[in-house]
């Protein structure tokens, strides 16, 4: 079939009848792969193509005669059905619609309608266009979804940029609102951020400092560069220069910051220390954008810290420069502070002790055991206290150190976590004691030996006027006179062998004989005696007896020499009153209290004796009777009672007089 | 007629020293025993000299030259001072003396020199009677 297009369905209705039409027809239905069908006004198919009944799925023959409206659906089907007049005048539509097709499927298509005048008929061509429909759907849906897909990234994208402004605003609400000094340059070097705490501490406020390049006026008196811009600009030198004497270094915390600490006295009304750091700002790329400082303000340290220094060095000189040695141990028992004091009663250097050694290593195991007990017990002061315990420490070549031994045990709460001991070395202080009673003793001896000379010179000084009385009297012949002259000798050479026994028995050369004696006549013996002593010092002399005694074990040269030496000092010492006064009276007591045999007591109403004469009244040699005493008096009394297993007591009061008891015991 | 030279000493001893050197180099000695007894004898006897102790029992030589001095006759009687060893009496005897109150014409101190003694009082009387 020549001439006619592939794919065309040409429909023969009376063969050879219909030539000419048939012929029109074929061309009509020459439309490439369109569908192409012919209807009549009528609406009548009068020819279709085979493209045509395909694509609705007809066998070509049987949409022969069919009206066309049939095989559309909702409107195209109403105007193909009543208006087909209307496309005559219109030529030709071109719609887009759907068909039925045979199994009343509908088929998406686009529809082109043309009415051809000389044939009286109109041409349908029909192009399935369900896959370009699938294709709008798909364009359509995909757009959709772009939509979508855009309109939710632009929210997110919106949001992000909130949350960078909110971040944005947080972080620099973090900065403004930090209580750290802080302020951040941008890399033209301008202020963008200068914080509350800025503020405070330069006095500048944010307003008046963002923006500009201000940085280096709360710190200094003219414009430089300061840490943060020099940490952008990385000159060390530079840095090194402007910061001479600021402690600049690298931060050894953030990388390639730079730290300085200085005083600044400009700062505050009292200047104020500050220590800075300064730290790049770099973006993504590693490229300084800027640089944020902050600062501490350090005036409050380091003046703590000055003051902390300060008292510990003064602690510490105190320690060490304190005349006790002082010891104190840790937690662990070891010895930890240990001063120069202690390292001259021990002998240990400081190395040797402090960490190594603890108490055992400088106690004996039986003083250990003792100052353990003393410290946990009250004998020396509450527990956890001892207070001057006499005891002794090792020293370094182990040989025993009497010291005097004051610590305390230190308590955290109920924990002890240390202790600390204070030693005062006896040896030197025995040492000095000696070496104080010693020169006592010497000068007491040199006293002694001025009183004895005095004391010879007067006996001297009678011998010779005596002897010059003898020789007068004799060369006048006048024997009366020599005899008295002869006895003034004989006075003289008595006391010289007073003062000899006095000092043999001070000196421990006689021993006590005892015989069997009544007090009372004793003291009657001497107030005989002493009666015209104490009538020409104006003193009256009495004695009382108040006790029987009955007869006692004594030395009668001993105990006899004791009450005279008693009612002479007791004579002596009112003497004074005597003269000036006219009263004065010395009484001698007998009587025989609990316990004892016999006590004489020798009462004088006289001055009485200030402290410190109570004090060397036993003293050797001591006197206050100048060349009269030889201060040997009382201790040669005493030691001859002592010697009788007696005792010398007295009481003396200021003003109103003293008492000495002469106390014997029974047997 | 000898000078009459009062002794003031509570030593018996003294007294019998002093006398004795005494009447030796022409002089009267008169004795007391204590300060009262020495202004009764002054009263009395009228001395040219007084040798005074110091520290005596019922009137102190300070005592009783306080009381010559008082006395319009007996103040111009000199007095040598006869003092144990200065300081120890109890009684400051340059306290005393600077007072100006009483010039002594001489002091002596025990134990006693017989030759300065001599040598001191007729010092004293030689002086008293050029001034006389």
């Amino acid at each position: 079939m020549a001439g006619i297009p592939e794919g065309s369905c040409l429909v023969l209705h009376d063969e050879g009848a219909m030539t000419d039409r048939l012929i029109t027809e074929s061309r009509l239905l020459e439309s490439g792969r369109d569908g192409v069908a012919l209807f009549d006004i009528g609406g009548s198919i009068s020819a279709c193509n085979l493209a045509f009944a395909y694509l609705l799925g007809y066998e070509h023959n049987l949409l022969q005669k069919r009206p066309v409206h049939s095989l559309f659906r909702s409107h195209a089907r109403a105007v193909l059905r009543t208006h087909l007049q209307d496309l005559v005048i219109l030529g030709f539509i071109t719609l887009e619609t759907e068909i039925v097709g045979k199994r009343s499927e509908p088929i998406p298509v686009e529809a082109t309608i043309a009415w051809i005048p000389g044939e009286q008929l109109f041409k349908i061509a029909i192009r399935d266009i369900t896959v370009k429909k699938r294709l709008d759907e798909y364009r359509r849906t995909y757009a959709e979804r772009l939509a979508i897909e855009v309109a939710e990234r632009t929210a997110q994208l919106t949001e992000a940029q909130k949350e960078l402004q909110r971040q944005k605003t947080t972080a620099e609400g973090i900065i403004y609102g930090s209580p750290i000094p802080m302020f951040v340059i941008d890399k033209d070097h301008r202020i963008t951020h200068w914080n509350r705490a800025s503020e405070r501490l330069t006095g500048f406020s944010a307003r008046e400092m963002i923006g500009t390049k201000r940085q280096w006026e709360p710190f200094f008196p003219s414009p430089r560069k300061v840490l943060a811009d020099l940490v952008m600009e990385n000159t060390p030198e530079e840095a090194e220069r402007l910061y001479a004497g600021m402690n600049l270094r690298k931060s050894q915390v953030v990388q390639d910051a730079l730290e300085a600490e200085h005083f600044f006295p400009h700062l505050g009304p009292n200047g104020t220390h500050l220590f800075a750091t300064a730290s790049p700002i770099e973006d993504e790329a590693g490229i300084i954008q800027g640089a944020i400082v902050t600062y501490q303000d350090f005036t409050e340290r380091t003046a703590l810290m000055a003051e902390l220094k300060w008292r510990e060095a003064y602690l510490n000189n105190l320690i060490q420069n304190s005349i006790d040695g002082i010891i104190a141990t840790d937690s662990e028992g070891l010895i930890a502070i240990y001063n120069r004091s202690a390292e001259e009663i021990l002998g240990y250097t400081p190395e040797e002790i402090t960490g190594r050694m603890r108490y055992q290593d400088i106690l004996s195991e039986e003083t250990a055991l003792a100052i353990r007990d003393a410290f946990y017990g009250d004998t020396y002061g509450p527990p956890g206290k001892i207070l001057n315990m006499i005891t002794s420490l090792l020293g370094k070549k182990r040989e025993p150190i009497p010291v005097r031994f004051t610590g305390t045990i230190i308590f955290d709460g109920e924990k002890e976590i240390g202790s600390v001991v204070f030693i005062q070395d006896l040896r030197e202080l025995q040492r000095l004691q000696r070496e104080k009673d010693q020169a006592e003793r010497m000068a007491a001896i040199g006293k002694t030996v001025a009183s004895v000379a005095h004391y010879i010179k007067n006996v001297l000084s009678g011998l010779k006027g005596g002897a010059y009385v003898v020789r007068s009297a004799i060369a006048k012949g006048d024997l009366d006179l020599t005899l008295k002259g002869w006895e003034m000798v004989e006075r003289n050479l008595d006391q010289i062998g007073q003062i000899t026994a006095d000092m043999l028995i001070y000196a421990g050369e006689r021993s006590p004989v005892r015989e069997h004696l009544d007090p009372i006549e004793l003291v009657s013996e001497v107030v005989e005696l002493m009666r015209e002593r104490a009538r020409l010092a104006g003193v009256e002399l009495v004695s009382e007896f108040r006790e029987e005694t009955g007869k006692v074990a004594m030395d009668r040269t001993a105990i006899y020499r004791s009450l005279l030496n008693l009612v002479a000092n007791a004579i002596d010492a009112c003497t004074l009153k005597g003269m000036t006064e006219g009263e004065a009276k010395v009484v001698i007591i007998v009587d025989r209290p609990d316990g004892w045999a016999v006590r004489f007591q020798v009462f004088d109403s006289g001055a009485g004796m200030d402290q410190e004469t109570q004090q060397k009244l036993f003293t050797d040699f001591f006197t206050t009777k100048g060349y009269a005493g030889t201060g040997l008096g009382l201790p040669v009394t005493r030691k001859m009672v002592e010697d009788h297993g007696g005792k010398l007591l007295f009481h003396s009061e200021p003003g109103r007089g003293t008492t000495f008891s002469l106390l014997l015991p029974r047997n | 007629m000898p000078k009459k030279i009062l002794i003031v000493d509570d030593d018996p001893d003294v007294r019998l020293f002093l006398s004795t050197l005494l009447k030796d180099n022409g002089f009267e000695p008169l004795e007391a025993a204590n300060g009262i007894e020495g202004l009764e004898l002054a009263e009395l006897q009228g001395p040219c000299l007084i040798l005074l102790d110091l520290m005596m029992p019922r009137k102190s030589g300070i005592a009783m030259l306080s009381d010559l001095n008082n006395s319009e006759r007996l103040r111009r009687i000199p007095v040598i001072m006869v003092t144990g060893v200065t300081g120890e009496t109890g009684i400051d005897l340059n306290a005393f003396l600077a007072r100006g109150a009483f010039v002594p014409a001489g002091i002596i101190e025990k134990p006693i020199d017989p030759d300065l003694l001599i040598s001191t009082v007729k010092k004293a009387l030689e002086g008293r009677s050029g001034n006389a």
